[in-house]
């Protein structure tokens, strides 16, 4: 009587560990929150060769991929200034590749901007992401690192067409260009 | 572990101190824990704040290369509030504005003299950046960094904040640090530390003395209505246990104490009265309800004793004294029989039935008669002379409820209770008749007289009897 019920005890204890073990694999995966195995076929943001020093990453080799969201981000004109919004879902990843990357390395890390004003850890509607291929590991940064740095695309800076209009341009550098669209893959790099 | 002995009070006023202590603790703790983590999390957003204004500050500041100005804003809030420190280092650690290495560079990378270098020292030396706030610069993605420092009795909290190379600063400083600075942000909390520590202390305090007036009224809360009352019903139940029926709870409440008071009361009362009853049974009625058997046969010894000319001498003195002397009689007549294992069955009129029972019974028997004699003759003086005489037989009689059913007595009735009776009847004042049965177990020591024939109403044949002699 006893033992056949401490055995039921643990027939339910295992299903429920296995239950456990089997939501927290599947919920692992689920976090993760950059499609970083698609991100290759999107489009680039710019035809520039990011290969010069910036802060943030220094003199490594930079490509930013935007997810078909953003092609077009949806742009309005409010008090004599312009202002761009990437719609919700709209991924942005940028991949920091060795200077003398060969082509097929994998990259050193992304990091990467994931349109999502809901979420509590978005900071200017996005959340800041960075993702290490060595370690499958994803860390969203909810301080204000990333966040101060890119308020600066919102006024002019010194990179890409270097925003002398000043344009609220989502905190977003390199913004696809509203005109022709994002950059068609090419075989230049 | 042995069982002490403890007091209800002191048992409820342990647990009570136990309960309140640790309930005490845990609030106190969890009190100071919440007031603590509230004080320092609004101290780290305040400084959060702070170090954010001033990151603005410098960066309007350094924008035009106004570094003066950023100076003078450095000195004047450190003169706001002695208790406010705001520093400002390079990554490398040393302190910002204290030498012209910065100016130098930068006029290095726009190519041309800008800026001037400056004579005097900028800001007055401060001690390098401690090694945490270069770690907070390391750290990737870089964070403000909170700390909490206690040295020589002062406790002070910090933030470290790493200053970002912004794009818009790359233009004077280069492009190839993330990190330019970091601003450390110091308050001294000592003063609201403390002040906090007495809250908690008073708080403890006020907790505290709660808790032993609480324990203390609480005891004699529990005295008054509990140990007090149930020492009183124990001591009552103890004189009882030692025969005396006079003893009552003096107890009032409205409670299930009092109720229980009450209850003792009346258990005593009951007690008494059926101990006073018992005085006028029998023991053989007493048995006979315990064992709750209607009749039984019995081998036994019968004595009946009757005062010689009670009747004539009853009707020339007052009727007290007559029921006086009887109760007299019958009395010293009852000790004696008890004395002698017997057992009174009734008293009728003057006469005392009685009923001794096993072996010796009819030796028993024997001896209370003589001494019956013996007493009463003593005692003439106070018994205005009265004597009695004795008839004793011994043989099967039974035993039984006798009567109607709303009032009975256990009594005996046979040819051996009748026969005794009328032994009784014969003898003189002072004599004993006993039948030959009886006499068949008289030891030497008591000596007899006869055997004599008496004719006794009821039957045919006259019967032998021995009369007791005096010893
Ligand atoms: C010190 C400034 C700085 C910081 C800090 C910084 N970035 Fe950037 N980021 C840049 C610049 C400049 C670009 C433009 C592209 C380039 O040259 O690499 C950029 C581009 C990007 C892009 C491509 C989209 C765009 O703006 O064009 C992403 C995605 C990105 N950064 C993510 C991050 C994340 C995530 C963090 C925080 C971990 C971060 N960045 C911190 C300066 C910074």
């Amino acid at each position: 009587m006893r033992n056949a019920c401490s055995t039921a005890i643990l027939r339910i204890l295992v299903g429920i560990t296995c239950i456990l073990i089997g939501v927290s694999a599947c919920s692992k995966k689920e976090t993760l929150l950059l499609r970083t195995a698609e991100y290759r076929t999107w489009e680039k943001t710019t035809p520039d060769i990011l290969d010069y020093p910036i802060p943030g990453h220094e003199d490594k080799y930079r490509r930013i991929f935007i997810s078909p969201e953003g092609y077009t981000p949806g742009i309005t004109a409010k008090g004599g200034r312009t202002y761009y919004s990437f719609p919700a879902g709209t991924q942005i990843i940028k991949e920091i590749l060795d200077p003398s990357w060969n082509g097929t390395d994998p990259p050193l890390m992304l990091t990467g901007m994931v349109k999502k004003p809901e979420d509590p850890r978005a900071r200017g509607g996005w959340l800041w992401i960075v993702y290490v291929p060595k370690t499958g590991k994803e860390m969203v940064i909810t301080e204000e690192f990333c966040i101060t740095c890119h308020a600066n695309a919102n006024e002019p800076h010194p990179y890409g067409d270097k925003n002398r209009k000043n344009e609220f341009r989502d905190y977003v550098f390199f913004p696809p260009s509203v005109d022709s669209g994002p950059v068609k893959q090419d075989s230049s790099y | 572990m042995k069982d002490r002995y403890l007091p209800l009070s002191v048992k409820a006023n342990l647990v009570l101190l136990v309960i309140l202590t640790l309930g005490l603790g845990i609030v106190t703790f969890l009190y100071y824990r919440e007031v603590n983590d509230t004080i320092t999390s609004s101290i780290e957003n305040s400084l959060k704040n702070q170090s954010q204004i001033l990151y603005s500050a410098i960066q309007n500041f350094m924008l035009p290369g106004e570094a003066p100005l950023a100076v003078q804003f450095f000195r004047d809030i450190q003169d706001l509030n002695p208790l406010y420190q705001v520093r400002l280092f390079r990554t490398n650690g040393v302190p910002a504005f204290s030498d012209n290495d910065t100016i130098q560079e930068v006029n290095r990378r726009i190519n041309r003299n800008r800026f001037l270098p400056r004579e005097t020292q900028l800001i007055q030396p401060t001690p390098a950046a401690p090694p945490k706030a270069l770690d907070a610069a390391k750290n990737r993605p870089a964070r403000d960094l909170f700390l909490r420092t206690e040295s020589e009795g002062r406790v002070k909290v910090l933030i470290y904040k790493p200053l970002i190379n912004l794009p818009k600063c790359t233009g004077c400083h280069g492009p190839d640090h993330t990190i330019r600075g970091i601003a450390e942000i110091s308050t001294d909390i000592t003063q609201s530390i403390q002040a906090q520590g007495e809250t908690i202390v008073k708080a403890a305090l006020l907790f505290g003395g709660a808790l032993v007036a609480l324990s203390l009224s609480l005891g004699r809360f529990l005295h008054r209505q509990i140990i007090r009352p149930v020492r009183e019903i124990g001591e009552v139940c103890a004189s009882v246990t030692a025969g005396n029926f006079q003893v009552r709870t003096s107890i009032e409440q409205k409670d299930e104490i009092g109720d229980l008071a009450f209850t003792v009361n009346t258990m005593v009362k009951g007690l008494h009265e059926r101990f006073e009853l018992s005085k006028y049974v029998s023991s053989a009625t007493l048995q006979s309800l315990q064992d709750d058997s209607t009749a039984k046969k019995i081998s036994a010894t019968v004595f009946f004793s009757d005062i010689r000319g009670f009747t004539a001498f009853s009707e020339h003195i007052p009727p007290e004294t007559v029921v006086e002397l009887l109760n007299r009689v019958l009395s010293l007549q009852t000790d004696i029989i008890h004395s002698y294992g017997g057992d009174v069955d009734k008293y009728v009129g003057d006469e005392v039935v009685a009923v001794f029972i096993g072996e010796t019974a009819p030796v028993q028997a024997s001896k209370a008669a003589l001494e019956i004699h013996r007493v009463l003759k003593e005692k003439a003086d106070e018994i205005n002379a009265l004597g009695v005489g004795i008839g004793i037989t011994t043989g099967e009689l039974i035993l039984g409820r006798i009567g109607s059913e709303k009032r009975a007595d256990f009594t005996v009735i046979g040819d051996t209770v009748n026969t005794a009776s009328r032994f009784c009847s014969a003898a003189q004042k002072g004599q004993t008749i006993i039948s030959e049965s009886v006499f068949r177990f008289l030891p030497p020591s008591l000596r007899t007289e006869g055997p004599y024939l008496l004719k006794v109403k009821g039957k045919t044949e006259k019967q032998r009897v021995y009369i007791l002699k005096e010893v």
